[in-house]
């Protein structure tokens, strides 16, 4: 079992140190990643979602300092498996360098900031093969015409010697998509790539995200937090409230069987195609906390509906394993704190 | 500049107490291209194509494409914040009388904006970072001498009371509130002068999805609170479904179909409406159905292609629609739709 996981992510926890405090940006980020799955890391704004990457690409912004847990990666070369501890490694040593763009790519979610405006496309794809692989300029080039035909854009030749500027939003994502690519990485983590983006397009980037994961069988973290594009994308998904994942589970149960009340809640107030009219839409009361004042004990603990006073604002509830690799960091199904683990059903 | 065949088709509708609160005429919002050292006129971006719809009283009226297709324009061009180029915009007010918005000068249309407002897309952008809350949303107020002093406090405080926030936060800057917040702020400046009429442009795409669903339900609220009539503009087509009676779906500056929303959504008679509906990701994984990819990009308004505007990207597209640009015509009652084959065509509905 273990030979197939190729990245885990255990108690992760980041804090930015900023003038006005310290912002605990990640306090409990669990999970594990098999080779060939895409998992969505799904929350809303400012819940750690973006941070929770920088941290696997180990990039950490400044003032953010990764202060506990551990990412382990598990590369796979000449029939062995190398496991690499991620966060002791110095973010510009050789080690971090040869994973990144190698092993671990990673798309953006605006493809006009990501691209530099003053290179054409094809210089920049040039880039990220000739450091990573061992080919003459002429050799490059061809990869990156290929990398580009790859992605479906029409006339690569034209492409390649093309400035971003003169290419469509859904252009620039698949070039962002193909640099991405270019050096066959085994995990790719695409930073909400289709939130820019019109609902056609995004229909055409997902489509094409989906054909070459088939094709490739790499592994895929899609930050994103739109519960549709999960559902069509994902094989498990890892919620996340105020930098902690608070459900970890399949896709199916996620939507069908959704065990945190977060879940529950985000999932009732989406507007769907297939409601009836007039119907309200149900709401989280209140807002998200601002990161610097984390509400003690569960985080959720002032929004939820199933709120048990003198528990959940005193406990800090911990990962809770439940059947079939499913995890959940809620007390109501900590069978120490309750007598009545199984709330009312959404 | 030339005529171009646009919809000249009146879809017109009647609400439910009968009345027609908005009529908009062949609009046409024309930005023209200059290049060179003269800055000579070049060509025109036609952002706005030859757009006609009614919104009956008290409806609220969904405008919904992808960016580019001219749906904030045709808002803004309503609201007079763009002069169109031509075209009518008419306003029936309360007591019949109907005035055309679009040949008022400056100084007429100051008094008329009492009567419709807006509220923005980016809750970041649209307030003013250096006024408190009594400023912002008593603004509208003391620009029309309706109100100052005490009597503005109240008023403030009973507009910030019907949105959902708190009178007592009347002081703070906006950087003290959150997306959702603003958007209530807006919300409040909007209604500051008892408007019948809101154009919402984009009103929670740039919102969380549980924030999302506060600010859809006091939308919805104000709307039966104060009689409000909408002009609904957003791509997300769950939430145009949540929200709207009626919807036209703009592309390329044109409205290529329009009907009620029940109707448009379970049978769609335009082949981009039955792509744009099919090319929503659904939170259902049980539920994946084969989704229509469009090839392709939206074509630049400044050089559309020929006949049909969708005809590059339509997989049932013909000779004709090379040729022909089709006119918005009344399909099945009540239903508009400016294809050719729209009568022949089967289409995937969105449900």
């Amino acid at each position: 079992m273990s030979d197939d996981v190729i990245l885990k992510v255990n108690d992760l926890h980041t804090y930015f140190f900023t003038e006005s405090g310290q912002i605990r940006a990640l306090s409990g980020v669990d999970f594990t990643l098999q080779r060939g799955e895409v998992l969505g890391i799904v929350g809303e704004s400012g819940c750690g979602k973006s941070v929770t990457a920088q941290c696997i690409m180990n990039m950490v912004p400044n003032p953010g300092r990764i202060m506990g847990g551990s990412i382990n990666y598990y590369r796979r070369a000449n029939g062995q498996v190398e496991e690499i501890d991620i966060i002791n490694q110095h973010p510009r040593g050789r080690v971090m360098r040869s994973l990144r763009g190698n092993d671990i790519a990673m798309i953006f979610q605006e493809p006009m900031t990501s691209l530099d405006p003053v290179y054409t496309v094809g210089s920049q794809l040039l880039e990220a093969i000739t450091l990573h692989q061992d080919v003459t300029k002429v050799e490059a080039r061809e990869v990156a015409i290929d990398a580009l035909a790859k992605v479906h854009l029409p006339e690569p030749h034209r492409i390649i010697d093309s400035y971003p500027h003169q290419l469509s939003g859904g252009q620039r994502q698949r070039v962002m998509i193909a640099i991405a690519l270019s050096c066959n990485p085994s995990l790719l983590i695409a930073d909400e790539p289709t939130t820019a983006l019109d609902v056609t397009t995004q229909a055409q980037i997902l489509d094409l995200m989906q054909e070459l994961q088939e094709a490739t069988g790499m592994s895929i973290i899609f930050i994103t937090h739109d519960l549709g594009v999960v559902a069509e994308m994902c094989d498990s998904v890892a919620v996340m409230y105020l930098g902690k994942v608070v459900e970890k589970t399949d896709v199916d149960s996620a939507f069908y069987d959704p065990k945190h009340p977060y879940t529950r809640a985000l999932l009732r107030s989406i507007p769907r195609m297939d409601e009836q009219k007039n119907s309200r839409l149900a709401v989280i009361k209140g807002n998200v906390p601002d990161p610097s004042v984390v509400p003690l004990g569960c985080p959720f603990h002032p929004r939820c509906p199933e709120y048990m006073p003198g528990i959940c604002n005193q406990v800090v509830p911990s990962m809770i394993e439940l059947e079939n690799d499913r995890a959940v960091r809620c007390l109501l199904y900590d069978k120490n704190q309750v007598q009545t683990p199984q709330p009312v059903a959404a | 500049m030339t005529e171009l065949g646009g919809a000249n088709g009146h879809n017109g509708r009647t609400g439910q107490n009968g009345q027609t609160l908005l009529e908009v005429k062949d609009l046409q919002m024309y930005f023209p291209i200059r290049k060179g050292f003269f800055r000579s006129v070049v060509g025109h971006v036609r952002a706005v194509d030859g757009v006609s719809f009614t919104i009956a009283k008290g409806d609220t009226f969904g405008l919904v494409g992808e960016s580019g297709c001219g749906k904030s324009t045709t808002g803004r061009c309503i609201m007079r914040l763009l002069d169109p180029t031509s075209g009518e915009i008419i306003y029936h007010d309360d007591h019949g009388q109907a005035t055309h918005i679009e040949e008022l000068s400056g100084q007429e249309m100051r008094p008329f904006r009492r009567h419709m407002q807006i509220m923005f897309q980016d809750p970041y952008a649209s307030l003013n970072p250096r006024l408190t809350l009594k400023h912002i949303v008593g603004e509208p107020l003391v620009i029309n001498n309706i109100c100052r002093g005490k009597e503005l406090e109240e008023r403030v405080a009973q507009l910030l009371r019907s949105v959902g926030l708190s009178p007592e936060h009347m002081n703070r800057y906006p950087h003290a509130f959150s997306g959702g917040q603003r958007q209530r702020i807006g919300l409040a400046r909007a209604l500051a002068l008892n408007p019948n009429f809101i154009v919402a442009d984009e009103p929670v795409s740039a919102l969380d999805v549980s924030v999302q669903a506060q600010v859809l339900n006091l939308i919805e609220d104000l709307q039966e609170e104060f009689g409000l009539t909408y002009l609904f503009i957003a791509h997300n087509m769950s939430v145009i479904k949540h929200i709207c009676d009626r919807v036209a779906v703009m592309y390329v500056g044109k409205i290529v179909e329009v009907a009620e929303t029940a109707e448009l959504f379970g049978n769609p008679l335009h082949p981009y409406t039955e792509a744009l509906l099919s090319a929503i990701p659904q939170p259902d994984p049980r539920n994946k159905k084969k989704r229509i990819v469009l090839e392709g990009d939206v074509p630049n308004p400044a050089n559309p292609p020929s006949g049909c505007y969708f005809h590059p990207r339509c997989a049932y597209a013909k000779d004709i629609c090379r040729q022909e640009s089709p006119a918005l015509k009344e399909v099945k009652p009540d239903h508009f739709s400016a294809c050719h084959f729209a009568n022949e065509l089967q289409l995937m509905s969105a449900l």
